[in-house]
């Protein structure tokens, strides 16, 4: 397989799990940005660049899955806090089924190659 | 901010400016929030970096962030979207009905804040009465006013921005009128009621003098004022006033001032004036035939 191809559906993969990966990361309350990507950044190979979740989140809270929280901060200015919506809740707990599903089916057809 | 070496700012600024332009036409995300998002993570990540930051440290920590031009899915990249699009306007009819009724808070409010303003308005306009304008606009500005205080300027992203200031600026204005034009109005009229209509002659010299005089004195006494008090000027006027200095109300003031010496001179030369004229018309008419017999 050429490198290129590789790349480009590498690229792809990573960006749709990439937001599911946001989201679950936020299913266990709030968090402040930089934990999230630091978070996510013990994924090997899931982030390339830390700077894909921002758009991702801002994307996100346009679409009103994850809403914003601006709270003090013992180490320095203000922080901001992201935390899913009732929406988002609900959208996240279909990707996962939806995940699921791919996930069953591309091991099912693994099995049958080998 | 972390106090970065000057090579480092401008590789920063460099950054930023790359991130505003790839990100500033895509409409699914918010340039402003997303630059302020990597702004915190720069400033988290460089924590326990002695200041000022030198340029290989910061090259570090936008490494790992990546080129702006990397972030965008194919699907929110520039020009994908056709200009109007019923589904997304009435996506964003309904995406503001739901901020308006469930929040968040930092939406709620910019949002009621425009809404309580526009419907003021239409009263006003449709009923020809500016009845309605008087009770909407004090109770926008405190909205609006309230979202600020929950969320500092810096952290407002362009739309909610779009959504508080309208409603501050217009308020901003017209408290600006009646504390700098205001008095200067009523002081014209009040001389008007009673000086100038017992003595019209010399109206225009005396209209200029009166005019200079109440905006002089107003904007002394004003500007007196500011200088004593800027920090009440910068949290009356905020978000727009914050540059606002003692040094701002000394210059209104020595306008003023200068105003109210025109006024005086002009009053001053205009009596010279009119008492020569006087004098003239009195030697006139004492050697006219008429004043002989």
């Amino acid at each position: 397989m050429p490198s290129d191809v590789l790349d480009n559906w590498q690229v792809q993969v990573r960006k749709g799990l990439l937001e599911l990966c946001v989201l679950n990361a936020l299913r266990g309350g709030r968090q402040y940005g930089y934990d999230i990507v630091k978070q996510l950044r013990t994924l090997d190979g899931l982030v390339i660049g830390e700077g894909t979740i921002y758009p991702i989140l801002s994307r996100f809270r346009k679409q009103d899955l994850v809403e914003t929280t601006i709270e003090e901060s013992p180490e320095g200015p203000p922080r901001k806090y992201y935390r899913l919506t009732p929406l988002g809740r609900k959208a996240v707990a279909q990707m996962n089924e939806a995940w699921d599903k791919i996930d069953q089916g591309v091991r099912a057809l693994r099995r049958d190659e080998t | 901010m972390t106090e970065l070496t000057p090579t480092a700012e401008s590789r920063l600024n460099a950054y930023l400016h790359e991130l505003r332009r790839v990100l500033s036409d895509s409409p699914s995300v918010d340039p402003a929030e997303v630059e302020r998002d990597v702004r915190d993570h720069i400033e988290a990540a460089l924590v326990g970096q002695v200041a000022p930051v030198d340029d290989s440290a910061l090259d570090k920590v936008l490494q790992t962030l990546g080129a702006p031009s990397q972030w965008l899915s194919e699907s929110a990249q520039p020009g994908r979207r056709p200009l109007i699009s019923m589904p997304a306007i009435k996506q964003s009819a309904l995406q503001a009905l739901r901020h308006l009724v469930g929040g968040p808070e930092s939406y709620r409010l910019p949002y009621l804040s425009l809404l309580v303003f526009a419907v003021g308005w239409t009263l006003a306009l449709l009923a020809h009465d500016a009845g309605p304008l008087l009770v909407a606009m004090p109770v926008s500005f405190i909205l609006s006013r309230a979202a600020l205080s929950l969320f500092t300027a810096e952290r407002l992203s362009v739309g909610q921005k779009w959504l508080l200031y309208p409603v501050l600026a217009v308020a901003d204005c017209a408290l600006l009128v009646v504390i700098l034009i205001a008095p200067i109005v009523i002081g014209i009229d009040v001389w008007e009621r009673t000086y100038h209509r017992a003595r019209p002659a010399g109206a225009w010299g005396d209209v200029g003098a009166t005019i200079c005089g109440w905006a002089g004195a107003t904007w002394l006494c004003v500007g007196i004022l500011f200088t004593l008090f800027p920090a009440v000027v910068r949290s009356v006027f905020h978000p727009f006033a914050t540059q606002f200095s003692r040094r701002s109300g000394l210059k209104l003031a020595t306008v003023g001032l200068l105003l109210l010496l025109l006024a005086g001179a002009t009053g001053f030369f205009g009596r010279l004036a009119e008492g020569a004229s006087r004098r003239q018309r009195a030697v006139v008419m004492g050697a006219s035939p008429s004043h002989r017999h």
